[in-house]
């Protein structure tokens, strides 16, 4: 008999785990869930450390959501209107389910966004995390374009209108903003491609992108916190710093996801996703969704070619960010030329918007 | 990585081989049909003086315009009298009668054509909460009471100045100990 076997027989015999033990055992044996319990540093369990996992769980609204509207939307666009309007109207609790979608996009984005400020404010982009900085970033772009293809996708003015940017930004590109054109595919309409993106191009690479995210953290381990002493290498956590599992990180966030389902809820009912009037073109009445109101600012001042240039800029400096402040402080107010920049672009970014806020629709294409 | 790429090949690309931005869709703004529409537009999206105003001037321009390919001009010249009257929800009856043709022979649309054949007023704000909104809307409390509640059950029992005394105290004691072996 293999010694393997002779073993196995052995601790079966005087095997004390209750039947409960022993089947979670069998599946960790075959799946090797244990390895999530990897020790994480103590002061990741604060929750301006966990505004990533919160963004992760808004993700799952996201697709729980967008589940059960896709079996009720039609992206034909003789039909998309019509078709959220009957979701609204016609389908069992499916204003709650929109609403909760439309809001838990918003989180995401925000959660993105403070999880991305929380990363600055401690250094944690530096050395070796620069990749998964840039991992970062380019979630933040596609997140940035789920929430314009969920815009289209309602197919009302505003949405319309948005995809008319979109179009004529394709242009301005030249043969880079192919996707984009409408004669790229000519024999269907772009809402139907649009559809694509957002219901499985878009969150598919998010997920490839998050895994990746999530496997390099623990490749990394949790960046040390400034305010702690450091470990022999500044780059991790010392080694005298409590730990606890991952799996008990993973608790706190399920509390988190919880609270954050239940507020997305109260949302969803009380403040419902918008449906505006069906698209026309040539017109321009409607102001786009509140996070791209700064490059539209800079649209209406500039003219359309300043929403790319904009953006690329934006994107620009966040990507170069770990390649540029490469020193070895980590605490923000130990780093004043980087928050000096910071805080300058943020300025700039929330006048615009408060600008296009306060500034009635006008007319660009 | 991904953003960087794709951003360098973007302003690569707007800089090589830009194209003039068209002024129009797939669907032509200058043909009469969707200048009615236009003005259904603004009449739903603003039923006031203003909206008024706009798709007034627009029905102008429809009637001006050289192609009135199924529009019924007749109509069309009702709705403006309407407009210009004050009656609005007639207007828009009748700008909608107006293209009953235009939209009847339309091909699915395709490319970034609108397809759009009615125009629908932007969907009126929900009424009073119905017993299922009620009804999600007590577990949505509920869910974030708890939430929150496990949160703070969850949270970390050390204050991070706590957490630095420990592990100064951790290093101290690695500190003597190794020199206690050293000796």
């Amino acid at each position: 008999m293999p010694t393997e076997l002779r073993t196995s027989t052995a601790v079966d015999a005087s095997d004390s785990r209750t039947w409960g033990r022993r089947a979670l055992d069998a599946i960790d044996e075959r799946l090797g869930i244990t390895a999530l319990a990897y020790p994480v540093p103590e002061h990741a369990n604060r929750f301006a450390w966990t505004l990533g996992g919160i963004t992760a769980i808004s993700f799952l609204l996201l697709i729980g959501s967008g589940i059960v509207l896709a079996q009720f939307y039609s992206p034909m666009p003789e039909d998309a209107n019509q078709s959220v309007r009957a979701i609204e109207t016609e389908v069992w609790a499916g204003s709650l389910f929109r609403g909760v979608h439309f809001w838990a996009a918003q989180a995401m984005y925000v959660g993105a966004v403070l999880h991305m400020i929380r990363i600055f404010l401690t250094g944690s982009y530096k050395r070796p995390r620069e990749g998964n900085w840039l991992i970062g970033v380019a979630m933040l772009g596609l997140i940035t374009f789920a929430l314009f293809t969920g815009t289209v996708l309602k197919w009302d003015q505003e949405g319309f209108e948005a995809l008319g940017h979109n179009i004529e930004i394709g242009n301005l590109l030249g043969g880079l903003g192919f996707w984009f054109s409408p004669e790229f595919a000519g024999r269907i309409s772009i809402l139907l491609r649009l559809y694509g993106a957002h219901v499985v191009i878009i969150p598919g690479i998010i997920l490839v992108l998050l895994v990746l995210h999530l496997l390099l953290v623990k490749r990394h381990r949790m960046s040390p916190h400034p305010l702690l002493p450091a470990g022999t290498s500044s780059e991790q956590a010392a080694e005298g710093e409590p730990t606890q599992p991952f799996t008990r990180h993973i608790r706190r966030l399920v509390a988190f996801g919880i609270a954050l389902a239940g507020i997305l809820g109260v949302l969803a009912v009380l403040f419902p996703a918008p449906i505006g009037s069906t698209p026309v073109p040539g017109i321009e009445i409607t102001k786009p969704p509140w996070m791209f109101w700064w490059p539209f600012t800079l649209e209406n001042w500039f003219g359309l070619s300043a929403i790319v240039w904009g953006e690329l800029v934006f994107f620009f400096l966040l990507a170069v960010l770990p390649f540029v402040d490469r020193g070895p402080e980590r605490w923000w107010r130990r780093r004043p030329v980087a928050m000096g920049i910071a805080l300058v672009v943020l300025a700039v970014l929330t006048v615009l918007t408060i600008l296009m806020a306060i500034t009635p629709a006008e007319v660009h294409l | 990585m991904a953003a960087a790429a794709i951003g360098t090949l973007m302003v690569l690309g707007s800089l090589t081989i830009a194209s003039p931005a068209r002024a129009d869709g797939g669907q032509s703004a200058d043909e009469g049909y969707v200048m009615v529409l236009q003005a259904l537009s603004f009449l739903v999206n603003d039923p006031g003086p203003d909206g008024t105003a706009q798709a007034l001037a627009m029905v102008g321009d429809a009637l001006e315009a050289e192609g009135h390919d199924g529009v019924d001009v007749l109509m069309l010249e009702q709705a403006a009298a309407s407009l210009r009257a004050g009656s609005t929800e007639e207007a828009q009856t009748l700008l909608q009668g107006s293209i009953s043709e235009a939209v009847d022979s339309l091909e699915p649309a395709v490319g970034d054509e609108t397809g759009t054949t009615v125009m629908l007023a932007p969907l009126p704000p929900r009424g009073a909460l119905s017993v299922t909104d009620w009804v999600f809307l007590g577990l949505s409390v509920l869910a974030a009471a708890v939430g929150i509640v496990l949160a703070v059950l969850f949270r970390p029992t050390e204050s991070l100045r706590e957490l630095g005394h420990d592990i100064s105290a951790a290093r101290d004691r690695a500190t003597v100990a190794s020199t206690g072996k050293e000796a």
